[in-house]
């Protein structure tokens, strides 16, 4: 049985949820329906990317597909940014040493380097053993 | 499910996933080129006009793909890329590998 659980706040919503990858189709499907509902000025085709990357990483890196093993995401918006919260059960890591220039047929690494090409800003709380992406919206190519 | 068409007998195959590239299904294209692989295919285009998204994994898959190929002197061909999946394509710059049509 998947656990998939939602909680709605007034500035974002949060789920927490197995590792399964199907769970990551899902909570993309929930942040996607959230952002078109709220009317967030957000290019949907970055967000759907970064967060992919993240729930990956959690899921397949931090957790190793246990699904005994939980994940959970927060999503926080107001008119200026969005920022993304997952935190998953694994060793944490460095985004800054994690994140290198990308070498062109090298299958490792590229999720975070993605996200960041994309213009969202990556740090590690390691009091927390959190991931937070971060996105200015006034400056978003805005593609919903 | 990948819809394939043959465009020579042994040597050419157009792949057209109905799904997004992306960690929870890439595994199906990926048996699907293996298979084809090992059928003795050399020419390989992927044909991306029902695919909306193409995460990091999905981006694994057709590097491995592309790998394989070129160990014959192959290339790996994208056609009717989205220009937000072109927009990965750069980042990673797997533009620079593949042979990439947009849509």
């Amino acid at each position: 049985m998947l656990e998939f659980r939602i909680k709605k706040e007034i500035d974002g919503l949060e789920m927490h949820f197995n590792s399964h990858i199907e769970n990551i189709d899902r909570a993309v499907e929930t942040i996607m329906e959230y952002v078109r509902t709220k009317r967030v000025l957000v290019n949907c085709f970055d967000l759907n990317v970064v967060i992919r990357e993240l729930l990956s990483n959690a899921v397949i890196h931090g957790n190793h597909s246990d699904p005994g093993k939980k994940v959970s995401l927060k999503l926080l918006t107001d008119v200026e940014s969005l920022v993304i919260i997952v935190k998953d059960e694994g060793q944490g890591f460095n985004p800054v040493q994690t994140v290198k220039r990308i070498d062109a047929l090298v299958q490792n690494g590229m999720g975070l380097t993605i996200i960041k090409s994309l213009g969202y800003r990556l740090r590690y709380c390691k009091k927390e053993q959190s991931v937070y992406a971060e996105k200015d919206l006034q400056n978003d190519t805005l593609k919903n | 499910m990948c819809e394939d068409r043959k465009m020579s007998e042994n040597e050419a195959k157009i792949f057209h996933p109905d799904y997004d590239i992306v960690t929870s299904k890439c595994d199906i294209l990926k048996e699907e080129l293996l298979k084809s692989f090992h059928e003795g295919i050399t020419q390989t285009t992927i044909d991306l006009d029902k695919v909306s998204v193409v995460d990091s994994t999905g981006l694994s898959v057709l590097i491995s793909a592309h790998n394989s190929l070129k160990k014959n002197g192959h290339t790996l061909e994208l056609i009717n890329v989205s220009e937000n999946i072109q927009k990965l394509l750069s980042i990673t710059r797997l533009d620079k590998h593949f042979r990439i049509s947009k849509s």
